[in-house]
């Protein structure tokens, strides 16, 4: 069964937690295992603190909309903003053998959501910035 | 997040409890620097009650070993779950990390 949702919220990280809740609701209740709705909301944490630290500019005023679906087999979510262009994938990934007093700083957020997620993709629509991850559920 | 701080003798013993997200960042750092300011020098971070991580919180905790390293301190970790094992090992940190199966591996460590 596929069930859909979605949430608005302005981008003020006290408002953060109304999305964390909802998905992680949702995403227990169809049965995913522990460990997946932790990576689902590592993953949600970072990418909604891009937005509200940069998407809008220091001190803007911008909505947040998340659209998610989730099945048996996966979650699929999306995060739209209308701030400034932003393809978060063009960020080249932190080179983790390099001692960490030496590596650049940034860039750790969205390497951990590539990482934890099975897809990432970015797309610029009109004037929206919009971010699309697919979890799929681990085998127990 | 909820953040113990408990003292066993010269060794501090921070407590991580729930989800260190968006919204602890400032809370962690406050309380790591306060540490370090203190001039402690043995610290244990216990994260048997933390349920995951985020890139901040794993970023000021590895400016706490260093900072901690650099004043001639250490600091030890102990309790990992799978998916802060997993955090830590995807950052390449886990070079870093010296890590004990319990509190008291943890304290004990010191004794050498």
């Amino acid at each position: 069964m596929t069930r859909t949702y979605n949430i608005s919220i302005s981008n003020r990280i006290e408002e953060t937690p109304r999305v964390t809740a909802l998905i992680e609701n949702e995403v227990f209740r169809a049965g995913f295992p522990q460990k997946d709705v932790y990576d689902i909301l590592i993953a949600v944490d970072e990418i909604l603190s891009n937005i509200v630290y940069y998407a809008y500019g220091e001190g803007g005023d911008g909505r947040i909309d998340v659209a998610f679906l989730i099945d048996d087999g996966k979650v699929e979510l999306e995060f739209s903003d209308e701030g400034v262009e932003f393809d978060p994938l063009k960020k080249k990934d932190p080179d983790t053998s390099v001692p960490v007093d030496k590596r650049e700083i940034g860039g750790l957020g969205i390497f951990l959501v590539k990482k934890l997620m099975n897809s990432v993709e970015y797309n610029r629509v009109g004037q929206k910035n919009k971010l699309r991850i697919i979890k799929l559920k681990t085998g127990e | 997040m909820v953040i113990n701080l408990i003292k066993k003798s010269e060794v501090s013993v921070l407590e991580l409890v729930g989800r260190c997200e968006i919204q602890d960042f400032d809370l962690l750092s406050q309380h790591l620097n306060e540490i370090i300011d203190r001039g402690e020098k043995k610290l244990v971070l216990d994260f048997a009650g933390l349920n995951f991580i985020n890139s901040a919180g794993l970023r000021a905790v590895i400016v706490a070993v260093q900072k901690m390293k650099n004043s001639g301190g250490k600091v030890v970790f102990c309790n990992l779950n799978e998916t802060v094992e997993k955090l830590f090992g995807i950052t390449g940190y886990s070079d870093l990390l010296e890590s004990f199966r319990t509190t008291e591996e943890a304290v004990e460590s010191f004794d050498n």
